[in-house]
């Protein structure tokens, strides 16, 4: 008797966890547009026969983020699966999912071991060049279904709000003449980060310290306080600190100025025509699925930029639109990668 | 009236019928999810995130403040429950409170540690209140040096809880800076122990090891003790809100000062981006047992010494507030999830947000402090049933338990890798147990490891190889100075009974 | 029992430190290097299991306490390890179901009714809550479903 009652206690306790679980997201089906709401039905998995006759989508999607919540690669593909479903561009569902660990290794990896299925779908980033480069994860760009670059990245230099030089010319001026070698903080060992100060220090005739932190907030903190001399910065997360007077942005590593920080100038402008290295934000496929499949999804990812939705996302971002679909993004990035390499073979990062 | 006009703005914004709906939901969900193991408060965060989306911004961070209270406090109920911490900053809380529940007093440990966390939380947002824009100050002068020597502090502190056996506890540590190795080394992008692995290039993670460790280790060493077999009155035994499951007067006049000096010593190493909390918690623990007149009791269910972490950890997730709203630097796993959370909603983080959106900056502060009251009102309607649920038959509970975990810790990653690996600590835990060893040690030295790897390595590339910068930066020399103390102080005071004592021999 | 146990740890620092080995330790200007804490943690570590070690050597005749439930505890940790291997391949609520069962079959066998509803029920919860509430990845086995 005394046991029924503790089990019932168990019972109740566990159904009472299920039944508050559901209440909040019942409350917040009110509002329009839940990116969460739709993908609360479980995938149907099973592979089918590919059909003589085309017939896109009859399944829900699997978006795979190679990276973890509220990061760059996240918000895009938040961003872009939100239009999808506003817009009623994918009839069926999308599951978006965040695998993220090493550096996109993990995400990547698991959309690179569903070859042929035209349904698993995700985004790049810089380390979809990188990754595959210095850590042999098992693919590279070539392992997957090229469908559009959307964006790319750009970073800025930028040093202490209250430090000595005011410019580039300045900057480099006093990286020459003094005795200690500029330490100039960064993301990551082998990134786009280390790269760039290591272009313009060659390009330059000077020295460096490339200092890599794990992420942005260790790296601002050590800018802050004194501890590196510049860093290499994200436009997006170091506009707020340049407004306020924290950091001085020195020079865009873009083709062209970002209408958001107009008085910086590019390197290319300030003569340092090397020091450029645009990171892809683009979509692919899992590798291996009908060219059917790639041309619609290059078909929609056309509308999907067309999108007020999609201009907001790149302004807010400080992101260069740059539309480039299917084969066109396939030589993007085997130019791409072969920058990166050769640079990575240079300053040692990568052994040949 | 800087601050009044703060907290009147702040509380204009949070305290709307609706928002305290808001808070409430987040608050119960938060706690919902937190109880599972493995989901701490940047998992709780990270997965409930996207309910959110929807809300406008104030009323979306208004709930996110009351899912990552929530979490906290559910991460906190199983460190007590089962000895599984839901994050670093918790693992401190399991030396005593799962000692308290296992002697039946899991009633007066849930309710002291609710009191606590409230305790912590209002001393955190009176000190952010008043002191934000001077605390900011402080967190600016924080960089790798400083941040080293922090470290080191925190790996002196270590050494408080590893057990009476030294030489066991050091092997713990020693073992959890070497698991910590794995992964791709920050500094020079290489691999380390990987074996070719993706899912290990990130490294492993602190979540499988501590549910492995504490909660299946401690699930293993259960059965082993039988209970299992026993009527679940032998094994823990409490009583429904009898004279048992109130905290007594004893409980309250302990733990008076405690709480004070945790929250305070909490918000003051929260302040500091990186491992404020678990270094906070750390520190609150050891302080107390060296105050303590009855250090003995510490770790085998001590209430100062669940008291002690549980204000750090929570008037430290306030400090963490000061920098993300004032610098836009994320100091915690759940502080970065909030960060991007700004940016998905069109917020510009950094030293503006606080100028520009007054509200918004406010309102979290002021809603992160309504989630406290929600949850201490919450936690006391819901304790008798989770005390309740202690008093389930342990072999009815026992797989019940396991499922959670292996589930839990799964889902977490989606990574069957991490799963195994929080199998094979569970059994290594249950050694480590049995043999004296620390497990705590290990999981702390797991997250502590890297930080002190990476910021002696930063520095010394900052610097371009010179160790004076230890001695030529202000801060970093202070915190040399404490560190120089704490090692040569219980030496010299050694020494100092010693000789009185042979004194006393001879005079006797 | 302890003394194997300390040379699991004196094993575990062995292999350790010999893969730390090829590692650098200092780079070419004298900086710690990817192999420099992994070396110094190994030596540590050597030091201190091999310290455990001949301790334990020593004290290997004290008779250590013997648990009844020693056999049901490595019972447990072996129907852990079939529920984890069959998450893969059979899916996570069947081997929910599976696991629980099995486990009330060896601790509770008296009462079958109360057995089956557990197991039954617990899963049920876990998938609704995992995979249609939080939304969170459940192992999937070869069928495609949780």
């Amino acid at each position: 008797m005394k046991k029924l009652f503790s089990m019932s206690v168990a019972l109740i306790l566990l159904l009472a966890v299920t039944a508050c679980g559901s209440k909040p997201a019942a409350n917040d089906a009110k509002p329009a547009d839940q990116p969460q709401q739709a993908a609360t039905q479980p995938a149907a998995e099973k592979k089918e026969e590919q059909k003589a006759e085309f017939n896109y989508p009859e399944k829900n999607l699997n978006w795979t983020i190679a990276f973890g919540p509220g990061g760059g690669n996240d918000i895009m593909s938040r961003t872009i699966i939100d239009i999808l479903k506003k817009h009623d561009l994918y009839s069926k569902d999308i599951i978006a999912e965040n695998r993220q660990g090493g550096s996109g290794a993990v995400g990547w990896g698991y959309l690179n071991s569903h070859k042929g299925d035209p349904y698993q779908i995700s985004s790049t980033s810089g380390s979809f060049i990188t990754t595959p480069l210095v850590s042999d994860p098992g693919f590279n760009y070539e392992s997957f279904t090229p469908v559009a670059l959307m964006a790319t990245d750009d970073m800025v230099l930028v040093v202490k709000g209250d430090a000595p030089y005011n410019t580039l010319e300045e900057f480099i001026e006093a990286a020459k003449t003094r005795d200690k070698k500029m330490a100039i903080g960064g993301i990551g060992a082998v990134n786009v980060d280390a790269i760039l100060p290591w272009l313009l220090a060659k390009e330059a005739g000077f020295e460096i310290e490339y200092v890599p932190f794990q992420g942005d907030g260790e790296n601002t903190s050590a800018l802050l306080s004194n501890s590196i001399d510049a860093m290499m910065a994200n436009p997006a997360e170091a506009l707020g600190q340049i407004q306020a007077g924290q950091m001085k942005p020195l020079a865009f590593s873009g083709q062209v100025r970002i209408p958001q920080l107009p008085d910086v100038p590019t390197f290319i402008e300030k003569g340092y025509k090397s020091v450029t290295l645009p990171m892809p934000r683009g979509v692919v496929l899992a590798g291996d699925v009908p060219k059917e499949v790639q041309d619609w999804w290059v078909d929609t990812m056309k509308k999907v930029t067309e999108t007020e939705e999609w201009k907001k996302y790149i302004n807010d971002n400080s992101l260069t639109e740059y539309l480039l679909f299917g084969d066109d993004f396939t030589k993007y990035l085997e130019e791409t990668n072969k920058v990166f390499r050769d640079v990575l073979i240079e300053t040692g990062a990568l052994k040949q | 009236m800087d601050l009044l006009s703060n907290l009147a703005l702040g509380f204009s914004v949070a305290v709307t019928p609706l928002n305290l709906l808001f808070v409430t939901v987040g608050a119960f969900i938060g706690m919902l999810v937190g109880v599972i193991p493995g989901f701490g408060p940047s998992a709780g965060i990270a997965i409930l995130l996207p309910i959110t989306l929807s809300l406008d911004p104030t009323s979306a961070i208004i709930m996110l403040a009351g899912i990552y209270y929530g979490s906290m406090y559910g991460g906190t109920i199983t460190s007590i429950l089962i000895n599984t911490p839901g994050e670093s900053a918790t693992v401190a809380s399991t030396l005593d409170g799962y000692p308290l529940a296992r002697q039946g007093r899991a009633g007066p440990a849930l309710v002291m540690q609710a009191i606590a966390s409230f305790v912590g939380g209002t001393v955190g947002v009176i000190l952010i209140c008043s002191l934000a824009p001077w605390f900011a100050k402080v967190a600016m002068s924080f960089g790798p040096s400083e941040y080293f020597m922090l470290v080191v502090l925190g790996l002196l502190m270590l050494t408080v809880m590893m057990g009476e056996n030294q030489r066991y506890g050091i092997v713990s540590a020693l073992f959890g800076f070497a698991i910590a190795m794995v992964g791709v080394d920050v500094v020079s992008g290489q691999q380390r122990f990987t074996f070719g692995s993706a899912e290990l290039i990130n490294g492993i993670d602190f979540i499988p090891v501590a549910i492995g460790l504490f909660g299946i280790g401690e699930l293993l060493s259960c059965v082993y003790e039988g209970n299992h077999r026993e009527k679940p009155q032998d094994m823990m035994k409490v009583k429904m809100f009898g004279k048992g499951f109130w905290p007594n007067a004893v409980d309250y006049i302990e733990t008076k000062w405690t709480m004070f000096r945790g929250s305070v010593l909490g918000f003051v190493v929260g302040v500091l981006p990186g491992a404020g909390a678990t270094i906070a918690s750390l520190m609150s623990y050891s302080l107390e047992k060296k105050m303590s007149k009855t250090p003995e009791k510490f770790g085998k269910g001590a209430m100062a010494g669940l008291v002690a972490p549980e204000a750090a950890n929570n008037a430290a997730s306030s400090g963490a507030m000061i920098p993300l709203l004032t610098l836009g630097i994320p100091g915690s796993g759940s502080t970065a999830v909030l960060l991007g959370a700004f940016l998905m909603w069109g917020l510009q983080p950094g030293p503006l947000l606080m100028i520009e959106h007054p509200e918004f900056s406010w309102g979290l502060i002021t809603s992160m402090y309504m989630g406290n009251i929600v949850l201490l009102l919450v936690n006391i309607v819901a304790i008798p049933i989770f005390v309740k649920a202690l008093q389930v038959p342990y072999k009815l509970l026992l797989p019940v338990i396991v499922v959670l975990c292996v589930i839990g810790t799964y889902s977490l990653h989606g990574s069957i890798i991490e799963t195994w690996i929080m199998l094979i600590c569970g059994v290594l835990g249950f050694f480590m147990k049995l043999y004296g060893y620390s497990p705590a040690a290990t999981v702390l030295a797991l997250v502590l490891g890297p930080m002190a790897e990476n910021t002696l390595r930063q520095t010394l590339i900052a610097s371009s190889g010179s160790f004076s910068v230890f001695v030529q930066r202000p801060v970093t020399l202070s915190l040399l100075i404490i560190v120089l103390i704490a090692i040569v102080f219980p030496i010299i005071m050694r020494i100092i009974n010693k000789s009185r004592k042979n004194n006393r021999d001879i005079v006797a | 029992m302890k003394l194997a146990f300390s040379l699991f740890f004196f094993l575990f620092s062995v292999v350790f430190t010999a893969l730390s080995l090829k590692f650098n330790f200092l780079t070419d200007s004298g900086r710690p290097d990817t192999g420099f804490f992994p070396l110094i943690i190994g030596f540590g570590l050597l030091l201190f299991t091999g310290l455990s070690v001949y301790h334990d050597f020593k004290e290997r005749m004290k008779a250590s306490e013997k648990s009844i439930y020693g056999k049901e505890m490595v019972w447990v940790a072996v129907f852990m390890t079939v529920f984890i291997f069959l998450l893969n391949i059979l899916g996570s609520l069947i081997s929910m179901i599976l696991f629980i069962f099995s486990i009330l079959l060896l601790f509770n066998r008296e009462k079958m009714l109360q057995n089956i509803s557990i197991s039954l029920v617990i899963p049920i919860i876990i998938v609704v809550m995992f995979d249609f509430w939080l939304n969170a990845s459940l192992p999937k086995g070869f069928l495609g479903f949780v």
